[in-house]
């Protein structure tokens, strides 16, 4: 099972409160088990408080834990090594054998209830990736991996372009879209945790679309963000393609570049490559469960829509 | 508009017509889409149900960001 901190954290709901009752669980047994981390280079056996360390430090429940489905706290621990991850499912298996969780039933309010902020009722859900192509091995390994994210088309908009593209003329493609994917989703998520851009970060934008054969679209247009104070900087080219239902106006064989120039390190995503890099961030159609589910990052961490929807 | 259109010892030509070539370069592995075959459970209470039914612990992973998504 996989969630977003803030969910379970600050978002009031029976989950929340459920969810933070283990916290305090896990915190007053001390059931960390870090075994040792090769990524901090710690030695084995070191630390056995990492959760109660994490909240007295930042108040941040950030990690794995292992528990049973009554609450029974096991194991936490947030390392993401996959040596640790094998030791702490041994360890959390273990205590599972040795103390069983009791028979539990939950009840259909709490089976259905609102767990994050779902996509409308006609949304299409894209899948977002950012990436370094040309990462050299000389620097943090945090920079070959790859970013993930979900983006939005609201129903409305899907219909907005399939009625400009019936025309059969070039058209701008619709602003909402095209701010939302720069502010939003041009980002360097590829070391973690990226920072969207601010509305007077975008210094110019332009994308449009050109009708090429039957309900399909090419998309080319390009970006420039930049901080005020100059530090970071993301600029480039877009080029697309995506074809229109005609019926339902979704979009499929969705393929959305945006291929620029980065710079600078964000909030928590500091060792960037040192000079400007080249950097990419793609969109396709998905049809995953957890598309339905996981929101994207802007609108799963603000708890709102409003800016997402209209940046 | 100008920007370095240069990767390191790369070429990068950027055209409409190499958009798919390009695509590849984003979209992750197979090795990178590995995790995902774990079949993450995403509402904790309906896990519950089903550790509950299967008699087994449940595994949960979470960060600022489901890490589903961005994180």
């Amino acid at each position: 099972m996989s969630a977003n901190t803030h969910d379970l954290q600050w978002h009031r709901s029976a989950t929340q409160k459920w969810f933070m009752e283990l916290v305090d669980k896990m915190m007053a047994q001390k059931l960390s088990s870090r075994h040792g981390s090769k990524l901090s280079g710690q030695s084995i056996g070191n630390s056995e408080l990492d959760l109660n360390r994490q909240m007295a430090q930042s108040n941040d429940p950030q990690g794995m834990y292992i528990f049973g489905a009554d609450g029974t706290p096991y194991a936490f621990c947030n390392d993401h090594d996959p040596e640790d991850l094998e030791k702490l499912m041994d360890i959390g298996l273990e205590r599972f054998r040795q103390t069983p969780p009791e028979q539990v039933a939950l009840n259909e309010e709490d089976l259905s209830a609102p767990f994050s902020i779902t996509p409308p009722l006609g949304t299409q859900v894209l899948q977002c990736f950012s990436r370094i192509p040309s990462a050299p091995d000389s620097i943090t390994y945090l920079n070959k991996g790859v970013g993930r994210d979900f983006c939005w088309i609201y129903k409305d908009e899907l219909h907005e372009v399939a009625e400009l593209a019936s025309t059969g003329q070039e058209f701008p493609f619709p602003e909402r879209i095209t701010r939302r994917l720069a502010r939003f989703h041009f980002l360097d998520g590829v070391r973690g945790t990226p920072n969207v851009w601010k509305a007077r970060e975008v210094q110019s934008l332009s994308l449009k679309a050109t009708p090429h054969g039957p309900h399909q679209l090419l998309l080319s247009g390009s970006f420039s963000m930049t901080t005020t104070n100059q530090r970071r900087y993301y600029r480039g080219l877009i080029h697309g393609t995506l074809t229109i239902d005609p019926i339902t106006h979704t979009w499929s064989q969705v393929q959305i570049l945006a291929d620029g120039t980065a710079s600078g390190a964000g909030t928590y995503t500091p060792n960037q490559p040192p000079h400007p890099y080249r950097l990419l961030v793609g969109l396709l159609e998905t049809n995953l469960p957890e598309a339905q589910v996981v929101p994207p990052y802007e609108v799963g961490i603000s708890n709102r829509t409003t800016r997402y929807k209209n940046p | 508009m100008s920007w370095p259109d240069k990767a390191q010892g790369e070429e990068s030509e950027i055209s409409a017509k190499n958009l798919s070539e390009r695509f590849q370069l984003v979209e992750p592995t197979e090795i990178e889409q590995k995790w995902k075959e774990v079949g993450w459970r995403t509402h904790l209470m309906q896990a519950r149900q089903e550790a509950a039914e299967l008699e087994k612990p449940i595994f949960l992973w979470i960060m600022v960001g489901n890490p589903q998504g961005c994180t």
